[in-house]
């Protein structure tokens, strides 16, 4: 059963990606929680595994579907594309009643949907996945960081990896 | 001369065959306990013929896992697949290398319920912290079945890949990583959709219960499998180069038939109130009779005991009072086992949230909280994962945008208040007499 606090954090995450213009699909938001957690250090409770598009945690997908299920959450279908999260009327309700929830982590909320709010799902892959290689082998220099992201994910060139691991210290610092 | 094929007939998929090498994981130890594990525990005592093992099951899962490896390993049907996500799966363009994951898909599907424990799902909570079935199938791959795989032919199968594939990703975290042809391969065993654990016991539960809930074409439905680039997870993409496994099209109405057989048979068989019940006494009873309450978790020890095991120790504690779980044991030997008294349905629910702890609270300090047993489960029935269906255009699709049945089954629910038989009638009228006034949330009494 998902806490108050955690359903809130990934509502408010829906709700900032989506002011930010982002699509706000499962993958959207699997990668923006995995930058809260990990870049902005704001304990989330989920944990994340390397997996489809990058890192993405089971517990996370169940929480989802759970919001889901208890109508806090819906899902807007544009076919063919992957459906977008939307807060539900009612959602709004619980966000705005249990905001205080939130407390610190609101700026952090903010700072990661304005760095994802325009990007694809490519690019958050990619720099996820250069995020989870950062945080793995913090000791290693970009190029052995960026060949070992290209192994985890053959389809992100070592180059493309440079650049990713690049944005993730300027958003780092 | 050794025989290079053995077979067995099955109910449901009438020739099963195996190899030398499948043969001597059948012919393993921990393979034949199975032979002894029911797959619905006591639901026998509600559909008599429901008597089937986890040894059949284990065997169609690994046949139908099979069919559908035939089936999206096939030149014409990975023909389409564009080239950036041919390039995700390097696997399936070397011809030669398929035979041998074909046999880890099926090695993974014979093991993949080894570590199931007797009377298969009713008491898995008595598994230490931490520690769940699929714990004890990957130890039984990783540890007591090594030697198998040491002494099979070249190239000989690699425990960890078994492992992995047989339990999925969710369930074996320590495993990791997985590429992205295992992930599919552990889905064509553990998908939830298209798993092939899934689609045999649905269809075999149904066989030998003698009802036709779990019914749907799995032959259609296996036929129009496909693995196909993702749905496109927004307008940056045509369709996303990760690969699943997914559907033609025509296999839609079959995957929705597939949920809807599932539906029913949590809410007609799985969650059946008496097969509940004896779920209850049995997990009961081996709280007090076991040591410490817990199940060993050895291997040698885990082996040792199988459904046989526990019903000697079931009559035997039923005959004597001074044993350990005698009255629980003796509800289930002489079928006394308590009754349903109240079930709670979605529009008690829609008006307080806590009306069977409420309930239960009343009817304990009524009757004995000794002769009320309280059930509560509930198993989400829609699907949680999109996948990619495969149009007329060759367009990927969203199954979420063409299907609202995967998506919207409600969960099933076993909300169950059970009392001690003799006072069954007593507390049915207490409840009819109640309810209401329960009804309404009871925030003072929690406080």
């Amino acid at each position: 059963m998902i806490d108050i606090t955690s359903a809130v954090t990934v509502l408010a995450m829906v709700d900032n990606l989506r002011g930010q213009g982002s699509w706000a699909g499962e993958t959207h938001v699997q990668k923006a929680m995995y930058f809260l957690d990990k870049e902005c250090e704001i304990q989330t409770g989920f944990d994340f595994i390397l997996y489809k598009h990058g890192p993405y945690s089971f517990d996370l997908h169940d929480s989802l579907n759970m919001l889901l299920a208890i109508g806090l959450l819906d899902h807007e279908i544009t076919p063919p594309y992957g459906p977008r999260f939307r807060l539900t009327k009612v959602g709004e309700d619980f966000l705005r009643k249990h905001s205080c929830k939130i407390g610190s982590a609101e700026p952090s909320l903010r700072t990661v949907a304005e760095w994802f709010g325009a990007k694809g799902v490519a690019d958050l892959e990619k720099l996820a996945t250069a995020l989870w290689v950062r945080i793995e082998s913090p000791e290693e220099d970009e190029p052995v960081q960026a060949r070992r992201v290209h192994e985890l994910k053959p389809h992100i060139s070592v180059e493309d990896a440079l650049q990713a691991l690049s944005t993730v210290k300027t958003m780092h610092s | 001369m050794l025989k290079s094929s053995h077979e067995f007939r099955d109910p449901l998929h009438v020739f099963i065959r195996l190899d030398p090498e499948e043969r001597k994981v059948v012919d393993s130890e921990p393979f034949q306990r199975l032979r002894h594990i029911h797959q619905l525990a006591m639901t026998y005592q509600v559909y008599p013929g429901a008597t089937h093992r986890r040894f059949e099951h284990s065997l169609g899962c690994m046949e139908l896992a099979s069919r559908i490896f035939d089936t999206i390993t096939r030149r014409d049907n990975i023909r389409k697949l564009p080239n950036d996500v041919c390039y995700r799966l390097p696997e399936i363009q070397e011809e030669g290398r398929l035979s041998y994951w074909r046999k880890i898909l099926r090695m993974a599907a014979l093991c993949h319920d080894l570590g199931h424990l007797p009377f298969s799902h009713a008491a898995e909570g008595l598994l230490p912290n931490g520690i769940s079935h699929e714990t004890m199938t990957k130890r039984f791959i990783l540890e007591e079945m090594q030697d198998i795989w040491d002494n099979a032919h070249k190239p000989q199968p690699e425990a960890e890949l078994i492992a992995k594939i047989a339990v999925g990703r969710k369930e074996a975290p320590e495993l990791e990583p997985f590429t992205t042809w295992e992930r599919i391969l552990s889905e064509i065993i553990t998908g939830e959709v298209f798993g092939a654990d899934r689609m045999d016991y649905l269809l075999r539960d149904s066989l030998h219960a003698g009802v036709t809930y779990g019914h749907f074409d799995h032959h259609r439905l296996i036929d129009t499998m496909r693995i196909l680039p993702g749905v496109a997870q927004d307008k940056t993409q045509e369709y996303s180069p990760e690969p699943e496994l997914g559907i033609e099209l025509g296999g839609m109405q079959v995957a929705e038939s597939l949920l809807v057989a599932r539906y029913l048979m949590f809410s007609q068989v799985y969650f059946h109130a008496i097969r509940r019940i004896y779920d209850l006494h049995l997990a009961a009873f081996l709280r007090e009779s076991l040591p410490c309450g817990v199940y060993p978790t050895e291997l040698k020890d885990f082996l040792a005991i199988t459904d046989n095991e526990i019903l000697v120790l079931i009559r035997k504690a039923a005959c004597d009072p001074s044993l350990p779980g005698h009255a629980h044991a003796e509800r289930i030997y002489r079928r006394t086992h308590f009754k349903k008294a109240y079930e709670t349905m979605a529009q008690d629910l829609a008006q307080n949230s806590k009306v069977l702890e409420d309930i239960t609270r009343g009817l304990e300090e009524e009757f004995g909280a000794e002769n009320v047993l309280v059930d509560k489960t509930a198993k989400p029935m829609a699907s949680r994962d999109d996948f990619p269906i495969r149009n007329s255009n060759d367009r990927i699709i969203s199954a979420r945008s063409q299907s609202k049945v995967l998506f919207s089954l409600h969960e099933a629910t076993a909300w169950y208040l059970f009392v001690a038989p003799e006072l069954r009638d007593k507390a049915c009228a207490w409840v009819k007499n109640n309810v209401d006034s329960y009804l309404k949330p009871r925030t003072e009494c929690h406080d």
